[in-house]
């Protein structure tokens, strides 16, 4: 996959993600809704700063879908924890694809925006993954 | 395998030591080979001079072995360092067990390759980190078995020690666990964020598919690290 690639693809993951906290905003408990207020505000972050990359490179954003299916219905606080750990699960698998894909400063980033993803499902699910970001090990 | 560089002139060329032929492909990407240059190998046998692509290959070859073998040495005395305080503390056992498996998970995966490029350089004595590939046995340190072919200067800060069995005595033994069992939770964390930090660093320079699993690594050590220390309060 091509630097330009990956880097959409992460994009759009990231898209992803700030829709889906929006969703977990909406059923989290009160007591973690900083947590996923914070989480929110870190993937906006990742997501503009993976647009300007894409640009850097020659590429069009891709832009961010009107709506997104759940995994599975979020109708409680429960349902809002597990969504986040899906999320950044997900978000995980882009970047170490991201990682593989780049060099330098790009890998770098990317390497740091999967570790802050692990670090954020542990902390939702409360157990680890032993790779996180790589789907062919777990 | 990987084709990523794209840069096929060398694929599928044979006998360059065991090491993954994709290493073949990032001969310019392996800064660690200037690491390696008091390990230079001519028992090849092969008549004649080999040519520059044939150095190249064959240094890349070896820096990504060293690289492999920086990363599993880091694991493995990560992994002490679990046997330790597991020793210390066994009532920390149900909060350890399932990390330390995901460290000994990591220490085989990352050694996965092999950590020597060229088994026929120096003496075979015994117990050499060509073992380091298949098994995670924490029984002996590649680095203090086999200094011949490590490279210095590149292990994680806190884990460059290779450490023994029982953390005593001598200066380049690992601190001793704290009585405190909170206290060596929080050592254990301080292990896992510098070994992590470590792989963070490595991946910058390591072929692509390498630097994903480090990066997958050094997550994983940060996420242990939340879990071993803020975890607790939750």
């Amino acid at each position: 996959m091509s630097a330009l690639a990956a880097t959409q693809a992460a994009l759009a993951a990231e898209h992803a993600a700030v829709y889906g906290y929006g969703v977990v905003g909406g059923r989290i408990e009160a007591g973690r809704r900083a947590e996923a207020t914070a989480a929110y505000e870190a993937h906006r972050a990742r997501r503009d700063a993976l647009r300007r990359t894409v640009r850097d490179l020659g590429g069009a954003p891709v832009a961010a879908e009107a709506a997104y299916g759940l995994p599975f219905p979020v109708a409680d606080p429960a349902g809002a924890v597990r969504l986040a750990a899906v999320l950044e699960d997900r978000v995980a698998g882009v970047y170490s694809d991201l990682v593989r894909a780049t060099e330098g400063r790009a890998r770098g980033e990317a390497a740091a925006a999967l570790r802050e993803a692990a670090v954020r499902a542990v902390r939702w699910r409360g157990s680890d993954v032993t790779f996180p970001g790589l789907a062919e090990r777990v | 395998m990987s084709t990523i560089f794209g840069d096929g002139r060398q694929t599928g060329r044979a006998g360059v030591g065991t090491t993954g032929r994709r290493a073949l492909l990032v001969a310019g990407a392996a800064a660690g080979a200037t690491a390696l240059t008091g390990c230079t190998s001519s028992s090849g046998g092969r008549p004649g001079r080999p040519s520059a692509a044939e150095l190249a290959a064959e240094r890349a070859a070896r820096a990504e072995a060293a690289q492999r073998l920086r990363a599993v040495t880091a694991a493995r005395g990560l992994l002490e360092r679990y046997d330790a305080t597991l020793a210390a503390h066994p009532a920390l056992a149900p909060r350890l067990t399932a990390l330390r498996g995901a460290v000994a998970a990591h220490a085989k995966a990352l050694g996965e390759g092999g950590t020597t490029a060229e088994p026929t350089t120096g003496p075979t004595t015994g117990a050499t980190p060509a073992a380091a590939g298949t098994t995670p046995a924490p029984q002996t340190s590649p680095g203090a078995a086999a200094p011949r072919s490590t490279p210095s200067g590149t292990a994680a800060p806190g884990t460059s020690a290779p450490a023994t069995r029982k953390p005593a005595g001598s200066s380049p033994a690992p601190a001793p666990v704290p009585s405190d069992p909170g206290a060596a939770l929080r050592q254990l964390a301080a292990a896992e964020r510098a070994a992590a930090d470590g792989h963070a660093a490595a991946l910058l320079t390591a072929p692509p598919e390498y630097a994903r699993l480090l990066a997958s690594v050094a997550a994983s050590g940060a996420a242990h690290a939340y879990l071993l220390t803020e975890g607790a309060r939750a």
